[in-house]
């Protein structure tokens, strides 16, 4: 298999089957962080698409340092953040979106882990801006607690309220969810 | 399945073909910069082993002018070297002592000279030019 760098260095000469290897690569990877860190589909379409357009740009300029696939997701991070600042954090969670949570059957536990991964994602994409962002830069890239700070323009303190906050809505969800399926009486 | 892996999702239909026809005018630009770099880096190559060339023939030339004047050297002085031991090389004018000439002021030739007939004409010509009286033409 032919590794990032490589292909990188081919899109900088733009190979277009190299950009389509890449794309296949990690297509999920940067719509699904663009999506958790939205909120939307649509939102997060627009970002993945400028993310791609950034790498076909800045291929060459890759210097090389990390991972390339660190590097895409920096840029996708980067620019969510920046949408979401230009928005200034709006979108709040919506009670009717708590509400209609789709309930679904369990079967055996390891589909019930798989289902709660599930869940856990559909419920990160309920909470609002700041909270679903502070709890994807935790949890994507393990940044620790300055980093989400210095990323989020927000000082460590706020962060922490942020995410301590952001547990709760999401165990609130998560039980709201249970609850609909049936798991907890 | 890692904490990256837990943000996968299936992108929206159509998105695989509205980033290809975004990114599809940006990856030809990359192909004709690349080329012109290509291009240019050929021409730098190029003018490079040029002038590699250029100071190869002028060290060469310089080169051999230098072992040809190094020649010319050697065989002139070799010449020089062919000619030494002729009758002068031969004489030792250090040692040479005029000194020790054995002039004989008493022999046969010194004799026969005819002091008397000398000719002293000239010191009447100088005494008459002493003289003022005679003006000078």
């Amino acid at each position: 298999m032919i590794s990032d760098e490589v292909l990188l260095q081919q899109i900088g000469n733009g190979d277009s089957k190299a950009f389509g290897s890449l794309f296949e690569r990690y297509k999920k990877a940067v719509f699904g962080l663009a999506l958790h860190m939205m909120g939307a589909a649509a939102l997060a379409e627009e970002v993945a698409q400028e993310t791609w357009v950034s790498v076909v740009k800045e291929a060459s300029a890759y210097t090389g340092r990390g991972a390339v696939k660190s590097w895409i997701f920096a840029m996708t991070r980067n620019r969510c953040l920046n949408e979401l600042k230009k928005r200034k954090w709006e979108q709040p969670m919506e009670e009717d979106q708590l509400n209609n949570l789709p309930a679904e059957e369990i079967s055996d536990p390891a589909e019930y882990l798989s289902e709660l991964q599930e869940d856990l994602k559909e419920a990160i994409l309920l909470l609002p801006d700041k909270q679903r962002c502070a709890v994807v830069l935790s949890l994507h890239e393990e940044n620790s607690l300055s980093d989400i700070a210095k990323h989020m323009d927000m000082k460590v303190n706020a962060v922490k309220a942020t995410l301590f906050r952001a547990k709760q809505n999401l165990k609130e969800l998560l039980i709201q969810k249970k609850t609909a399926r049936g798991g907890i009486k | 399945m890692s904490r990256k892996d837990l943000f996968e999702s299936d992108v929206p239909p159509g998105h695989e073909d509205r980033v290809l026809h975004r990114v599809g005018p940006l990856l030809k630009e990359n192909r004709l910069a690349n080329r012109q770099t290509n291009q240019e880096t050929n021409q730098q190559t190029n003018g490079l082993l040029r002038g590699r060339r250029s100071f190869a023939a002028f060290f060469l030339g310089a080169g051999s002018l230098v072992m040809a004047s190094f020649g010319l050297l050697y065989l002139r002085n070799s010449t020089t070297d062919s000619q030494k031991g002729g009758p002068l090389d031969d004489l030792n004018f250090a040692s040479f002592d005029f000194f020790d000439l054995d002039l004989d002021l008493d022999s046969d030739i010194v004799a026969e000279l005819d002091w008397e007939q000398s000719d002293d004409s000239w010191m009447d010509d100088l005494e008459l030019i002493e003289d003022e009286s005679i003006e000078i033409v």
